[in-house]
């Protein structure tokens, strides 16, 4: 009986021992897919690419962070609680350049991170088999474009106006357009006038590319990804921040012209805000998708109970710049309430939540009349200039008086004026007041820092490191 | 669950239901043995073994008997019915030499006395005389396999089967000579032989000399203590103590090995850290919620031969990493199924389990059956808990009062501040609210015996824990079965199965947070008060509300071959299994604020981990010359792990009583695969020369496919050397010493469990990204360096035994950890935020002691054991760059040359300005400044202690005296400091929020206060002091010693037990963290680290229990 015994036993040993070891050690990779293999298809090269538009769509970038910035500082929102405040070091200039005390280190590092995967596909898209030219150029096209955005964002936030110094040339960002090794040590950042070389020579790429591309990406409407026109309107207010004013006013009127984007009329103003429709003269929103976790109206509506998030009411001093007919004072655009015993009134361009939350529209024609009158007034010409600030004075409030420009800068003025009252909560204020050499001026404000004179160090945040 | 009528009504119908059972299975047991002793024998000219075979299997009862003896009886005619197992045994060995005794349903037959004084054939020769007899266990049976020493000479003799032995020597010697009997496991005996010829001796159970057997590893038999030199701290069932109220059995190691410090938590259901000689991974840099990013710091631990899955992997998504709360696997094993754990501290020990022992590895074994009687034991705990060194939290008046001081310091008006403030004189106990007097209860039975070719153990429990905190409890049911059968003399053949259900409540999540006390916790009507503008759920809505149930199931089985292809060469291969599955029902109702916004939010985690493990291995003890003995053994081992993931969420439960996804409005789902898969060929080789000098080698190569595409294979080696020195002709001649042994030992083990395909820059995915298409996001850069790291340990140890009583062993350590891997900070431009690498070299150096002695050893007993563990961590290298940082200033922690990796970084506090209440620093340069000014990088945070003690362990004693048994189990550590939660007392910065600690009573309030708690501020408009969590402020010494344990116990002697027919019968009581000790006192009426230590507090159990048994 033993005998039988061993012959089972070695038989089972056998069996064991002689399963081939480096067969059996070989990992099957299931939830994550390594860089070399992921662009060995034409599917997997794009999900890299949506991953790239998805990350514009966080809490750290246009979900939040990065929007609400320019607006908190700059005076349109006061928090309409005490408790739990989000971006309270942005809200009183006390970002402090260690990741843990600065506010926008979250969005410095989800911008980064984008711009290192939009690397990798301009590094790998040559190798992507059996795809036309044109896909290859669609994706080489969006890569250039969102590049360029995101580093226009970044030096935005982190640096001084353009105009600072008068050739630019005062510290800037650090340009990443070739990825690091791992390993390499932090790399100095260029200056200003060199970040917005290379923002406009990506956007000229880009550009280039579109005009041979077809579409690659099978959901969602055609203004939630980036496009020529995306790209063009994007580098016209590129032009306008460094004071390009030829370039900004002509790539402006250029696409004012086409009538592609035609402004939303009074009637519709306000129900543009309010449902999940994609706007006619929107170029480019981020989209929500059916299932975002959360959205940037979770900030607003006082209406969401049991939220954590709601607190950015809108500041007296943005109120009172409306006049009592404007559409964009209408009780469908604010909502009044009272909200921790006090009184407060929500914007509600972001009202929808969760599943009906409305994208958050990036740039859209309107922007491009105000970008055509700035422009046309710095060239000297303030007809022209003033004639495109009316259209968007008059579609908001038809009973408004005709602006009539008595000078350069009263037309400037007032359209920086014009631009608070019409981007409010779009991510301009801030970053309006620092172009143009502006004193911040914050009145319904309990900060420390509520105002302070130009030139200033606050005008830039400070750059959030890793010790 | 929430004690209801209906659920109260339950629970009592539960303990009758028990109480019922428990007597039923009594009486069963009784009337069985009573009727089985009927027997019925009708026969003409059987042999009298054939007769007793029947007899056997008709009452069921063990025979012991020399099978010469029965075999030269005649046949016999026998004609009984219905008759008692003693008339029979009358008949039949009637008109013989033959006797017999019952006890305990065993039949021993032997020569009766006066035959045995009949002069045998082997002591014709004259002048020699043989002495015969028996060695018997406490329990009356017989003892195979004991030595009878003829003390001063080497002449011995080993009992057979039925215990008998037989032992020659001459008159001489006879008249003053003593006999030693000895076997493993029990005290030895020394007999006076004056003049006797038949020794009847019982030897009794001792503790100490379970000792005597050591388990090295899963791959060899226990070595005996003396051929040990490798270091290994062993811990019994006995020293485990079992009755303790603690859930599973790496909490309970706390104080009961040197060198081994258990990091004790105080949430229920949940695994503690175990540090082996110090920490031996690197802290990770990268924050608490990723903690998996560096190699795992915990031990290997081994059941029966089969690693324990670690159920985190590094890879998983973050959805789990995030979200899932996981149960502890260790408390799948039940510790009243322990025989002995063996920890593995140095690489003499360690080294044959390879790259998987950088962090020492935990060797389980589990009690097997005895040959013998079936024995069933039923062991019951009751008893109670509650909570002990509470943080004292502002009442209602004090918090109103400091808050308005607060927002007045924040510039609002008076009349402004009153109004935010809120009540002045509510005062709402939610600590009162939230949390009980819980209560434990804990059924074990087990039922083992068989006989020499077969022997079997049942082991069921089931336990039932609730924890102070309402919400919360824990439910376990183990079953265990064990199996060894020897199917030939060459053949063996063993098996264990396993199965643990584990049943989890941790539904009040928000009980750590203190809830404000000037707010109601009902509404008028009686419904829960929203806690909305605190921003924080109704604990009490939430406890009633919401669901957080985890169901886990361990599978763990093994089957066991052993093949002797002769006496000293054996083959023999372990195929295991561990399966593990955990389901997580979490369900936020919409009820309550945490689910309110969703309408409902259920998630729900279902992880299941395969895992199989193989090895083989061939043990051979070549016989080359006396007093050279040789014993090696090598094998091969396979592991695969896979580990399934499977999530998916759920809004919208318009119904909330149906928590299925099926009827949430939207869904959400996840799911992923890892696998980890090792090839492993292990050798160890074992020699000494006369049991005095001794040599190990151990040598293990690993490969695996954790680093890349390219297997990666590594070898770790460990060679160990032991002298007993005291057997040396020219050792002093020191009375009393027993053992004098010197050991040393080097060595390399390693660390390889990160997660797969680490070095590979990957991509992971959201299937429903932008516009709803799948997504990729990059989450690991390229890093083709990535590498093994390895772990280099030296050991030397001195044992020292004098007087058969005291026991001391030294050991002097250091362990070298090289290429450590562990996340550090990236450039944020580079795109991440952090990178594995192979970061710094690091050493623990130290030194482990254990003092064991019987103090008294008469009839009052008294054992004590000493043990400690000194340890000094120390970073040596570190690559790349002197320094690296915390990526968190919370943290507290940074990596540098020379400084231990667990210590604390932060800010030296200077106090608070007099005139301005600011708190104030002392910069790097020594100068005052206010914390607004203070450079917070951890760049300039200074060393502030070390978060690990330099010096603990545990003080075990045990007395015993006449059935009485009391243990005192008290643990130390001193030179630890503890960073607490700055959130509790920090400036009134978070008071608007939650309640803090009545510290901060001593605010300063107006110029000229000296105080030391700053200006209170919300910080909201940017006035006020920052936040310096990790500031001198919040650190306090954890220097303490506690009264573990106190467990009293009685056993009734075994004549009253078998008086009313059982075998034994134990009372006890068990008392838990009875007395705390700390160096740093507590002012009155405010908090210290008696408080602060842990957030939730710990819990004081008091439990009684008896075993019995049957």
């Amino acid at each position: 009986m033993a005998k039988k015994y061993t012959y089972y036993i070695i038989v089972v040993l056998l069996v064991f021992s002689s399963v081939s070891c480096s067969k059996f050690l070989e990992t099957p990779v299931t939830n994550r897919i390594a860089i070399d293999e992921i662009f060995t298809d034409f599917e997997g090269a794009r999900t890299t690419m949506v991953g790239c538009y998805d990350n514009l769509r966080s809490y750290d970038y246009y979900m939040r962070d990065f929007y609400i910035y320019p607006d908190l500082t700059g005076g349109n929102i006061r928090y309409s609680k005490t408790r739990n405040p989000v971006l309270n070091n942005n809200y009183n200039f006390t970002n402090s350049n260690s990741t843990d005390f600065n506010d926008m280190a979250a969005f410095y590092k989800t911008a980064y991170a984008t711009i290192y995967s939009i690397n990798t596909v301009i590094k790998y898209v040559n190798k992507i088999p059996n795809i036309t030219i044109q896909q290859r150029n669609r994706f080489l096209a969006d890569a250039y474009a969102l590049r360029a955005l995101i580093h226009f964002d970044l030096v935005r936030v982190f640096a001084q106006p353009y105009n600072l110094t008068t050739d630019a040339s005062h510290t800037g960002i650090v340009i990443k357009n070739v990825n690091a090794e791992v390993g390499d040590p932090s790399p100095n950042p260029s200056s200003v006038k060199q970040v917005y070389d290379q923002i406009v020579a990506d956007f000229d790429s880009s550009i280039v590319f579109y005009g041979n591309s077809v579409p690659i990406y099978t959901a969602g409407n055609a203004k939630t990804w980036l496009s020529i026109d995306a790209a063009k309107a994007f580098l016209s207010k590129v032009c306008l921040y460094k004071g390009d004013w030829n370039r900004a006013l002509q790539l402006a009127t250029a696409l004012i012209d086409s009538k592609v984007y035609p402004l939303i009329s009074n009637a519709q103003y306000a129900s543009s805000w309010s449902k999940k429709n994609i706007s006619s003269e929107s170029i480019f929103e981020v989209a929500y998708g059916t299932n975002p976790g959360g959205s940037l109206g979770d900030f607003f509506n006082p209406t969401i109970s049991g939220s954590n998030y709601i607190q950015f009411a809108t500041t007296s001093d943005l109120l009172s710049m409306y006049d009592k007919n404007d559409i964009r004072m209408d009780v469908a655009m604010f909502k009044d309430t009272v909200f921790d015993n006090r009184p407060a009134s929500f914007s509600k361009k972001y009202y929808g939540t969760n599943d009906s939350a409305n994208n958050i529209k990036v740039i859209r024609s309107s922007e491009l009349y105000l970008i055509a009158a700035e422009a046309a007034a710095e060239l000297g010409n303030l007809d022209e200039g003033a004639n495109y600030l009316n259209t968007i004075r008059k579609r908001a409030n038809p009973t408004a008086i005709t602006f009539t420009a008595t000078s350069k800068d009263a037309l400037i003025d007032e359209v920086l004026n014009e631009r608070r009252r019409e981007f409010c909560f779009e991510g301009n204020l801030f970053f309006d007041v620092a172009r143009r050499k502006k004193n911040l001026v914050r009145i319904d404000c309990t900060s420390e820092n509520a105002s302070f004179n130009y030139p200033n160090p606050k005008y830039a945040c400070t750059i959030p490191k890793n010790q | 669950m929430i004690p209801t009528p209906n659920n109260i009504a339950l629970l009592k119908c539960g303990k009758h239901l028990l109480c019922v059972w428990l007597v039923g299975l009594i009486w069963m047991l009784n009337v069985e043995s009573v009727a089985a002793q009927k027997i019925t024998l009708s026969t003409q000219n059987m042999t009298v073994d054939k007769a007793l075979h029947i007899i056997k299997k008709q009452t069921g009862y063990l025979f012991f008997y020399e099978y010469d003896l029965v075999q030269q009886l005649k046949p016999i005619t026998i004609n009984v019915k219905e008759a008692s197992i003693k008339e029979v045994l009358d008949i039949l060995l009637k008109n013989t030499d033959l006797t017999y005794s019952i006890e305990d349903k065993t039949v021993v037959i032997r020569k009766s006395s006066s035959a045995a004084r009949v002069p045998i054939k082997n002591q014709t020769i004259p002048g020699e005389l043989v002495i015969k007899g028996h060695v018997y266990n406490d329990f009356g049976e017989p003892i195979n396999g004991a030595y009878v020493i003829l003390k001063g000479t080497k002449r011995v003799a080993i009992t057979t089967l039925n215990g008998e032995f037989a032992i020659t020597l001459t008159h001489r010697e006879a008249e003053n000579a003593y006999l030693i009997f000895s076997y493993v496991g029990y005290s030895k005996y020394e007999y006076r032989i004056s003049g006797h010829k038949q020794v009847e001796v019982t030897l009794s159970k001792n503790i100490d000399a379970l000792n005597d057997v050591v388990v090295t590893n899963s791959y060899s038999k226990p070595k005996r203590k003396e051929e040990v030199i490798g270091s290994i701290a062993t811990v019994t069932a006995q020293e485990l103590q079992t009755s303790r109220p603690i859930e599973s059995f790496d909490k309970m190691l706390e104080g009961l090995a040197a060198g081994v410090q258990v990091e004790p938590n105080t949430e229920l259901g949940t695994p503690v850290k175990i540090n082996i000689r110090g920490q031996n991974a690197l802290t990770n840099l990268y924050g608490a919620n990723r903690t998996t990013l560096t190699t795992s710091s915990q031990p290997l631990y081994v059941i029966d031969g089969v690693p324990i899955v670690e159920q985190r992997r590094t890879d998983e998504p973050l959805a789990f990493i995030n979200n899932e709360q996981l149960l502890n696997p260790l408390a799948g094993i039940n510790p009243d199924d322990i025989e002995t754990i063996s920890v593995l501290k140095d690489a003499a020990a360690a080294a044959i389990y390879g790259a998987n022992a950088g962090n020492g590895v935990i060797v389980i074994t589990t009690k097997k059956g005895k040959a013998g009687k079936s024995r069933l034991n039923i062991g019951y705990n009751n008893g109670w808990a509650q909570s002990i060194n509470r943080i004292k939290w502002l009442n209602g008046t004090q918090y109103q009062e400091l808050l308005k001081e607060t927002y007045m310091n924040d510039r609002r008006s008076p009349a402004d501040a009153e109004l935010l403030a809120g009540s002045s004189d509510m005062n709402t106990p939610w600590f009162e609210l939230t949390n009980r007097y819980s209560t434990y209860n804990n059924i074990d039975v087990d039922f083992s015996g068989g006989n020499d070719v077969t022997q079997f153990r049942l082991s069921g429990s089931y336990l039932k824990q609730e924890a102070i905190q309402r919400g919360n409890d824990f439910e376990k049911v183990y079953v265990r079965m064990r199996i060894d059968h020897t199917v030939s003399k060459k053949f063996n053949i063993g098996f264990s199965f396993s199965p643990t259900i584990t049943n989890k409540n941790g539904v009040n999540v928000y009980g750590i947070v203190p809830i404000v006390p000037n707010v109601p916790a009902y509404n008028a009507d009686g419904t829960f008060y929203k806690l909305s503008t605190l921003g924080v759920p109704n604990p009490l809505a939430v406890i009633d509300q919401n669901i957080n149930k985890a169901t886990g199931g361990t599978f763990n089985g093994n089957v066991r071959l052993e093949y002797a292809f002769a006496q000293n060469l054996r083959m023999s291969t372990n195929i295991g299994a561990d399966v593990l599955v955990n389901k997580l029902t979490i369900f936020d109702s919409p009820k309550n604020a945490t689910g309110e916004s969703k309408n409902g939010f259920a998630q729900i985690f279902d992880r299941t981990n395969f895992g199989w493990i193989n090895s083989t291995q061939i043990n051979w003890q070549p016989i080359i010359k006396i007093h050279h003995k040789i014993d090696i053994t090598g094998g091969i081992e396979l592991q695969s792990q896979t580990t399934r993931l499977l999530t998916g969420s759920g809004t919208g439960f318009p119904y909330s009583r149906l928590i299925e996804l099926s009827t949430a409005e939207s869904v959400n789902t996840a799911s992923s695969t890892q696998f980890v898969k090792s090839a492993s060929i292990y050798s160890q080789l074992l020699y000494n020369y006369k049991a005095r000098y001794f040599i190990s080698v151990s040598s293990r190569q690993d490969a695996a496919g954790n680093f890349g595409t390219n297997v990666n294979k590594t070898i770790n080696t460990g060679v160990g050397l032991g002298w007993v020195m005291n057997k040396e002709k020219w050792f002093p001649q020191i009375k009393h010493l027993d053992l004098f042994r010197f050991r040393y030992s080097y060595g390399a083990t390693g660390n390889s469990r990160i997660g797969s395909n680490e070095a590979r820059g990957l991509y992971t995915f959201y299937a429903e990204g932008y516009n709803n298409m799948v997504s990729s996001y990059i989450e690991t850069a390229p890093n083709a360096n990535l590498t093994w790291e390895k772990n280099i340990k030296r050991n030397m140890g001195i044992d020292i035994g004098f007087k058969k009583r005291f026991n001391i062993t030294i050991e002097f350590y250091r362990n070298l950890v090289i290429r450590a891997i562990n996340p550090v900070n990236a450039p944020l431009e580079s795109g991440f935020a952090y990178r594995l690498a192979n970061t710094a070299d690091m050493e623990n150096k130290g030194m482990d002691a254990s003092f064991s002695a019987q103090i008294a050893t008469g009839k009052f007993k008294w054992t004590s054991t000493l043990n400690m563990g000194y340890n000094k961590n120390k970073v040596l290298i570190v690559y790349g760059g002197a320094v690296q940082y915390a990526s968190d200033n919370a943290l507290a922690a940074l990596m540098k040359g020379g400084i231990s990796t667990s210590a604390i970084w932060g800010f030296q506090y200077a106090g608070v300005d007099v005139n301005t209440g600011k708190e104030l620093y002392y910069d790097n340069t020594g100068k005052v400044v206010t914390a607004s000014s203070l450079d917070r990088n951890l760049r300039s945070a200074y060393y502030l202690g070390d978060r690990l003690p330099k010096l603990q362990g545990g003080f075990i004693n045990t007395f015993s005296f006449k059935g009485f048994t009391a243990t005192i189990t008290m643990v130390y550590s001193f030179g630890a400091k503890k960073l607490i939660n700055y959130l509790n007392e920090n400036n009134g910065r978070n008071l608007q929020n939650r309640n803090q600690s009545v510290n901060l009573l001593d605010r300063w309030q107006k110029p000229g206060d000296i105080a030391s708690i700053p200006k209170l501020s919300t910080g909201v408009s940017g006035l006020g002091n920052p936040i310096v969590s990790n500031s001198s402020r919040y650190i306090y010494d954890d220097t303490y010693i506690k009264l573990s344990n106190v467990s009293l116990g009685y056993s009734l002697p075994s004549s009253i037990a078998r008086r009313y027919n059982l075998y034994s019968l134990t009372v006890f009581g068990n008392a838990t963290n009875l007395i705390y000790w700390y160096k740093q006192k507590t002012p009155a009426n405010r908090n210290g680290i008696k408080e602060y230590k842990f957030n939730f507090p710990e819990a004081q159990t008091f439990t009684w229990g008896f075993k019995l048994g049957i």
